[in-house]
């Protein structure tokens, strides 16, 4: 339950924060949020490689760099496509300002800590991003590529969220 | 979209890589790989007929036996596959990527 609570706080602050930023978001800004919650996650992966020696962790960073970075790289496309330069904005800057608080914080840790640590941040990172995303960027952008590449783009994320679930209770975290 | 084929020939001796499979004369039952799922998820072809993967999802998947004889290998969105079957059997196989993902193929004589 800790980890429901963990999650759930993080969502109700994100996502507070989220639907205030979105009015004033447009869809170059939140192509820019999105890309940058993808690149975030690769970031987590990394450091989760680099440190944790549990296979099943490891595993699960290894796929979300892999999916990642190929929704990224189709974001990347139909941003070439369109001819357009996403924007950075407050949304975006919140985001990197708080996964690089995370990331000393798991730096700190090692062991079944670290595994404990990067597991639970993945399942509430991933119910805050759905959920942003499927309740706000969705809905608010115009541009209907964009749409729909968010719309693919958020399957791929659920089912992380999914993996992720799983991977907080094979664990064990107590 | 980046497009990738692949073609490989599964029978008794294990699989056989190759840039071209021999002609069957049959055409290849299609898996579409979609939203994380195989689908059919279950395919019933004869000895000697192939079974072609589709990906349409962005994240990469793959085709993999469960026995390990046998596997498209990685395919990005767009990319397929194509296998041929020469030995009556069941084959389960699974994403390597994404171990949920499953599926069956049914080889009759």
């Amino acid at each position: 339950m800790k980890t429901i609570t963990l999650a759930a706080a993080l969502a109700l602050g994100f996502a507070a924060h989220t639907a205030q930023a979105a009015d004033k978001m447009n869809d170059l800004e939140i192509a820019h949020t999105a890309y940058t919650a993808g690149q975030i996650d690769i970031r987590y992966a990394h450091l989760a490689l680099a440190v944790s020696e549990n296979a099943e962790v490891r595993a699960f960073a290894e796929t979300m760099i892999r999916d990642h970075t190929a929704v990224n790289v189709a974001a990347g496309d139909l941003i070439t496509k369109l001819n357009v330069t996403p924007q950075d904005n407050d949304l975006s800057r919140t985001l990197v300002k708080g996964a690089a608080d995370k990331r000393a914080e798991l730096m700190s840790l090692s062991g079944k800590a670290f595994d404990c640590a990067y597991a639970q941040n993945e399942l509430g990172y991933h119910q805050v991003v759905n959920q942003t995303v499927e309740g706000v960027f969705i809905p608010t952008v115009t541009v209907e590529p964009l749409k729909d590449l968010l719309s693919e783009a958020l399957v791929t994320f659920k089912v992380h969220e999914g993996h992720a679930e799983q991977m907080v209770n094979g664990l064990k975290c107590g | 979209m980046r497009l990738t084929r692949r073609q490989v020939c599964f029978g008794a001796g294990g699989a056989i890589v190759g840039s071209a499979l021999p002609a069957s004369g049959s055409v290849p039952v299609v898996v579409e790989i979609r939203a994380f799922a195989f689908d059919p998820a279950e395919v019933t072809i004869r000895a000697g007929e192939t079974v072609r993967w589709i990906n349409h999802d962005f994240a990469p998947h793959t085709a993999t036996d469960d026995e390990g004889n046998w596997d498209t290998e990685e395919l990005e969105k767009g990319g397929q596959a194509t296998i041929r079957f020469d030995t009556p059997g069941t084959y389960p196989y699974f994403c390597a990527y994404h171990p949920h993902m499953k599926g069956v193929v049914i080889v009759t004589a």
